[in-house]
């Protein structure tokens, strides 16, 4: 009977075993399938209810001076967007919230009232606007979106060269245009859980940074040519002005100021003209600047000498049917005073002697006519015909610089070229590129181009252009105690909308650089349309004197003063 | 018969000993696992909070990276020296320091 019991409780106990046993494999077999084969359809399908992909760019990298102070940030900002379903007695939160953010009742209304789930009230709203608008305590429907903003601590400084970005944080103008990729860094998808939705943005935001970028701009420079510019632009009621300073041996563009600035925080608030960086995008007449260039083309054709003489038609002079005039009447002049006193008769004779191909070919070489290659949006190439299609009358004016067109960036690589013994850089504006610890990425070195002319007749046109400040020369009022600096003049008359030259609109100019025995910055100054004087030596020579003294000085370059100074010994007492 | 019963009692010892240690032994690894539960937890926590201050720090890093920005602008700096008197030395006014 027991043995009985005894079989019938085992037969029942592996029939229980056999049915756990199966329900397990069951269990097991779907497992498998659920973890194995349907794993990944399974996990999206969860996903979808508890995380969200955001695609979204991160915090733009900053924009620093050479000296790694910064002209271009990103800051945290607020902006405000409403869930229009959600809003309780919309009519009269409208008028609340329109108050607030200063917004048209009406406008705001219509979006309390639109059928979307999601609509804009203000992007980038001020710190003010959001706890005004947290105090009202409408809690649902409002949506406080923490983002991104641009923010220029200098303001106008650099204005032009910097640029500005749009409100989704696109580089619209300027260096930030021009290097939207480099600051933005790429999209990249960022997973969040729903619970975290209040952070969402922050949370995308920091894990991503764009790479920074370190300019040669000084803001140093930059502020003290701006000073310079305003200061002119404002005494002769210019039109606009603008001012390149570059160092000459390596092409790095110190600073480029425009008057009138505009600010990158506002730009909106100024009319879009300014906003074009006019010495990089801009081509104009460069007037007796060129003369410059002309004298450089004399002494490499060989076939002059700056102490060769050309009798100037005691001003007046006749091409065909056409006469040119000298400011005053000349009789005979040596190369070198031709440029000092800067005669346009002078300069026709130049290039008679040395012809027209010579010209053209040593402007091609000193790169007008074509872009610098400067890392900057919108370069012009400026305008310079065949030499074979010069008349003798346009072969007259390209000499003085007229009928041919230059940037002023143009005008400062060519006369970087002079000053550096011949040697002519390609001008560049972007340093270096760092990551977020500051470590260098990718660092610019100074690119040569080629030769343009000789050491020996660098030499030489050195001492012509030092001639032009020196007393009698027309560059007098850029002279600098202390400084030995070359420099050329030039007043150009503008071309009218019927294309001809108008007789009350020039555009006056100066370009030089300083040291003259071991130059450091070259600087190019033009004053559009400046109604009380024209004259390059009166309107542009002064504002070159000054950012040059200012600059030398900035720069620590000693003033050469042939007197007897006081040398303090650190170490030591003064003595004197 | 008395040995039987010393050698049973001495086995059921043993086994109480046994029994005792391993229940001792689970017990102190219950307390251990929970207590770097807690610890691993506070830890996190910690971390969560060091990380959010690092972050506060940053932004308050960049805050007054922009400030001091503000403040050393060339035009600020111009004010400020024109304002005690301070101008551009004249070359003869420039002394050299050896």
């Amino acid at each position: 009977m027991k043995t009985n019991d005894q079989k019938s409780m085992k037969v029942r106990i592996v029939f229980i075993g056999i049915i756990f046993s199966v329900m397990y494999l069951a269990i097991g077999v779907a497992a498998v399938k659920i973890q194995i084969f349907e794993g990944d359809w399974l996990s999206k399908k969860a996903e979808k209810g508890h995380k969200k992909f955001i695609a979204g760019s991160g915090k733009r990298g900053t924009i620093y001076d050479a000296n790694y102070k910064e002209l271009a940030v990103t800051i945290d900002s607020t902006s405000i967007a409403v869930r229009p379903k959600l809003i309780i007695n919309s009519k009269r939160t409208a008028v609340k919230v329109a108050k607030i953010l200063g917004l048209n009742r009406k406008n705001v209304e219509k979006k309390f009232a639109s059928k979307k789930n999601f609509v804009w009230l203000i992007r980038h709203a001020t710190q003010s606007q959001v706890e005004n608008l947290k105090r009202l305590n409408i809690e649902k429907g409002i949506l406080f979106l923490p983002e991104h903003r641009r923010f220029f601590p200098s303001k106008e400084l650099a204005g032009q060269v910097i640029g500005f970005t749009g409100i989704d944080g696109n580089g619209l103008e300027g260096i930030e245009y021009l290097y939207d990729k480099i600051l933005k860094e790429k999209e990249k998808t960022s997973t969040i859980f729903l619970s975290e939705k209040k952070d969402l943005n922050r949370k995308n935001s920091d894990d991503l940074k764009g790479l920074n970028i370190v300019l040669t701009i000084d803001k140093s420079v930059q502020y003290i040519a701006e000073t310079a510019i305003e200061k002119a632009a404002k005494e002769f009621e210019a039109k606009r002005a603008f001012v390149v300073v570059m160092s000459p041996k390596t092409g790095a563009v110190f600073a480029i100021a425009q008057y009138p600035f505009f600010d990158p925080n506002n730009h909106r608030e100024f009319n879009s003209s300014i906003w074009r960086n006019r010495a990089v995008s801009d081509q104009f007449e460069p007037g007796s600047t060129l003369k410059t260039f002309l004298a450089a083309a004399a002494l490499k054709s060989q076939k002059c000498d700056i102490n060769t003489i050309f009798f100037c038609e005691n001003g007046s002079y006749n091409i065909g049917r056409n006469r040119i005039h000298d400011t005053h009447s000349h009789g005979w002049l040596t190369l070198l005073k031709i440029i000092k006193f800067s005669s346009n008769i002078g300069s026709t004779k130049v290039i008679e002697e040395i012809g027209k191909k010579n010209y053209e070919i040593t402007l091609r070489n000193f790169g007008f006519g074509r872009k610098t290659g400067i890392d900057y949006p919108g370069e012009t190439k400026g305008t310079l015909a065949n030499s074979d299609k010069w008349t003798n009358i346009d072969a007259s004016a390209i000499s003085f610089g007229q009928g041919v067109s230059v940037s002023a960036m143009q005008l400062a690589a060519a006369l970087s070229a002079i000053a550096n013994k011949g040697l002519l850089y390609k001008p560049y504006i972007l340093k270096a590129v760092t990551d977020e610890n500051g470590n260098i990425i990718k660092k610019t070195e100074p690119e040569f181009i080629r030769r343009v002319i000789s050491e020996k007749a660098s030499v030489k046109l050195t001492k012509i252009m030092h001639a032009v400040t020196k007393e009698g020369g027309t560059g007098v009022n850029a002279a600098i105690n202390g400084y030995l600096v070359c420099g050329k003049t030039g007043t150009a008359q503008k071309i009218d909308k019927d294309g001809k030259y108008a007789k009350n609109r020039y555009i006056a100019s100066f370009i030089g650089f300083a040291p003259a025995e071991d130059p450091e910055i070259t600087v190019v100054v033009v004053v559009d349309e400046p109604r009380k004087q024209h004259y390059g030596g009166i309107v542009a020579a002064p504002v070159f004197k000054e950012i040059v003294f200012k600059t030398l000085n900035y720069l620590n370059i000693l003033p050469d003063i042939k007197v007897n100074r006081f040398t303090v010994d650190a170490g030591k007492r003064s003595s004197g | 018969m008395l040995q039987k019963k010393n050698d049973k009692t001495s086995k059921n010892l043993i086994s109480i000993i046994t029994w005792s240690f391993v229940g001792v032994l689970l017990f102190a690894e219950l307390i251990v696992c929970v207590w770097s539960r807690v610890q691993c937890t506070q830890i996190k926590y910690a971390i969560f909070k060091i990380e959010r201050e690092y972050k506060n720090s940053i932004r308050l890093q960049e805050k007054l990276k922009i400030r001091l920005a503000q403040l050393s602008s060339p035009k600020r700096i111009m004010r400020l020296s024109k304002e005690i008197g301070l101008i551009t030395p004249n070359p003869k006014q420039i002394y050299i320091l050896k």
